[in-house]
């Protein structure tokens, strides 16, 4: 298997605040390969930005990457100098993120605003610019881009800005794009329409994408592999067909259990049970013990087993295995 | 049949959009009689419908349709331009919003607002919060019993009386939702207004927040209207659903009925579109833009143009709510002649 294009390995991360240290990240593994869909799913104070952010290389100053690395294509980012860092973004990598109208500039026009960033990574000149704005919004199938071009984001639908964003994110043409809850707040219709142009884009072009959003049917049916992260621990990985048929971890079992689907009555949706634990307070090995409804007494003491590749999951006791005596659960988990 | 507890006929909400500079139209006027055309919005078009008392509606459609529009014309927080709003067989529809403030029938309609964290004052306790519209809409002074009644609110919610001490930045997401339910059922409301109660929460606590609002309209008898962008909470929480585009109302019917057999093209298509849907024939891809809600041909349907099955009839006359089932309708002439052949 070739090299993938974004390789995070092992990642810890933590935030120096003045109400303690809080471990935002811990041992976080995760690839996504080249015309590949990643989704990464779970609560919200689950790890899920943070990690995206550490991949950018755009984290908060208080932050700092204690064990790990994040390698793209083969060259780490984490530990390189900014220099090098700010010569992928835009270029090489690029971001859309979740609220379309803050990310973008209120007073001036989104067709100077794309042009900026063709200008900055794209070689285009001060005339071509203009040209190449208007073409990257008529990519994002904008209709009637060229007057769009000269409207301020006030002027847009939401859903109209939220493609700006991805035009100016695939202005460059990045081999990876990370999309922070790409969706959030947009119609169905909308966000059907988008979700289709970014599968479209990553299997035309070959283009990456890492995917964080808590709709789990979107993640199902738009990744093709699904990563869940819970309270800064990466806990189960796989397909994502194969993850939602067959979960194996407690916390992707219930998550899924949550949600309300077709055909499913109000009686038939499970709460999750408390709340993510405190991330500054010392922390048992699994962080979803206090939640746990098959948490067993090794789960205090022994380290998590390995993610492994494959459909790899993080648990003593998995799902779908025989719950029976420790050791077997154990050895399982292992194998 | 029992009275509506709600019953809105005709209702439209036109805003005069103000093109001219003010110099530009005192010139006009001076040196010109040519009428002067000034764009009008169409935001809500005539939209007719009821709410039984213990029911719930569910309002769906895309941003830009009306919804918002519709409830704060509802809630009497906007004008109305045209039409009737009856509550419990009241007129309220012409009070002035500045009025309605001290209007009995305030208490009985209130509003569940959409971003739990953002719609908390941060300066006020959870006490304070729901406290507010006892002191304000039901003019209680008796501390005493302000406090008996922010309690039985907070315990009816599930809110531990020990969290009321605090303030939003202090509770949890579930928790600041729970406050907004309490701040909304606290003076007793008939009718219950929820903007996408559930939004901005995580699966984990939405599930709770909807048996508990499920469980509070069984036990307190309230009707709701349930405004969402989420076709699977509609679908467990409402009793009959109204699909709105471009001010109009597309379909309204039973909730099985809309979800079963949706008969407008834009039902099939936002339900089509909704993550999860596996529908029959495929996913129904809405291209173009929607038509512009500034003056609007009325000869014109306002789903045309997008529409995957118009044709020439939906250019030339736009179609009429018309009853496609038991107490289900829809504004389409395609649905109207399905019904015919069968």
């Amino acid at each position: 298997m070739a090299a993938p294009l974004l390789d995070v390995d092992g990642l810890s991360l933590e935030f120096r605040t003045r109400s303690g240290v809080v471990k935002a990240l811990e041992d976080v593994s995760f690839q996504v390969a080249k015309g590949e869909i990643l989704g990464l799913v779970g609560e919200s104070g689950s790890g899920k930005s943070v990690s995206a952010y550490a991949a950018m290389g755009i984290l908060d100053a208080a932050g700092c990457v204690t064990a790990g690395a994040i390698r793209y294509d083969g060259m780490a980012v984490t530990g390189a100098p900014e220099r090098e860092v700010a010569k992928l973004r835009g270029r090489e990598m690029a971001m859309i993120f979740q609220s379309p109208r803050t990310a973008l500039n209120p007073i001036r026009t989104v067709g100077d605003q794309i042009g900026d960033v063709l200008r900055r990574h794209g070689g285009a000149t001060r005339q071509t610019a203009r040209a190449r704005a208007v073409e990257a919004l008529a990519q994002v199938r904008i209709p009637d881009p060229a007057r769009r071009a000269r409207a301020y984001p006030f002027e847009l639908s939401g859903g109209m800005c939220q493609r700006v964003c991805i035009a100016m994110a695939l202005a460059c043409r990045p081999k990876l794009l990370i999309c922070d809850e790409p969706t959030t707040g947009l119609d169905v219709t909308t966000q059907a329409a988008i979700m289709a142009l970014i599968v479209e884009l990553c299997r035309e072009r070959g283009m990456g994408a890492l995917l964080i959003t808590h709709d789990l049917h979107l993640a199902a049916e738009t990744c093709d592999r699904i990563a869940v992260m819970h309270a800064g621990h990466v806990v189960e990985t796989g397909a994502a067909a194969d993850l939602f048929a067959q979960p194996r971890h407690p916390y992707t079992a219930s998550l899924i259990a949550a949600t309300p689907a077709a055909g499913r009555t109000l009686d038939a949706i499970g709460a999750i049970p408390g709340n993510l634990p405190d991330l500054r307070a010392a922390l048992p090995p699994c962080r979803y013990r206090a939640r746990c409804p098959r948490a067993l007494g090794v789960c205090d003491a022994d380290p998590l087993p390995p993610l492994g590749s494959g459909h790899g999951v993080r648990c003593h006791n998995p799902l779908g295995c025989n719950p029976m005596g420790e050791e077997a659960t154990v050895d399982h988990a292992a194998a | 049949m029992t009275t509506p507890l709600l019953e809105v006929e005709d209702l439209s909400k036109i805003y005069q959009l103000e093109t001219r500079s003010k110099p530009v139209r005192f010139l006009r006027e001076w040196f010109t009689t040519l009428p002067d055309h000034q764009p009008r919005l169409h935001a809500v078009d005539g939209v007719s419908f009821s709410i039984a008392p213990g029911e719930s509606l569910g309002l769906v459609g895309e941003s830009g349709c009306g919804k918002s529009t519709l409830v704060t014309m509802l809630v009497r927080l906007s004008t109305v331009t045209a039409g009737t709003i009856r509550f419990e067989g009241r007129d309220i529809g012409a009070i002035p919003p500045a009025e309605f403030g001290r209007s009995p029938d305030r208490a009985k309609i209130q509003v569940v607002f959409q971003d739990p964290h953002e719609s908390l004052n941060p300066r006020d306790t959870a006490f304070d919060t729901i406290a507010e519209p006892l002191k304000r809409l039901l003019r209680l002074t008796d501390a005493r019993e302000i406090a008996a009644r922010v309690g039985e609110a907070a315990e009816r919610v599930g809110l531990p009386a020990a969290l009321l001490s605090r303030y939003p930045h202090q509770l949890s997401g579930g928790q600041k939702a729970r406050v907004n339910i309490a701040r909304a059922i606290a003076p007793g409301p008939r009718l219950l207004v929820l903007d996408e109660p559930t939004s901005a929460l995580d699966v984990s606590v939405q599930a709770v927040i909807l048996k508990l609002l499920d469980r509070l309209r069984r036990e307190l008898g309230m009707s709701y209207l349930f405004v969402s962008h989420d076709l699977n909470v509609v679908r467990l929480l409402c009793d009959r659903v109204m699909v709105m585009y471009l001010g109009k109302v597309a379909e309204i019917g039973p909730t099985e009925a809309i979800f079963e057999a949706p008969q407008h093209p834009y039902t099939r298509a936002l339900l089509s579109a909704a993550p999860g849907a596996e529908p029959a024939g495929g996913r129904i891809r809405l291209d173009g833009e929607p038509r512009s809600p500034v003056d609007p041909d009325p000869n014109v349907c306002r789903f045309f143009g997008r529409c995957p099955q118009g044709h020439g009839l939906c250019e030339r006359q736009a179609p009429a709510l018309r009853g496609v089932g038991p107490s289900h309708a829809a504004a389409c002439h395609l649905a109207a002649a399905a019904e015919a052949a069968a």
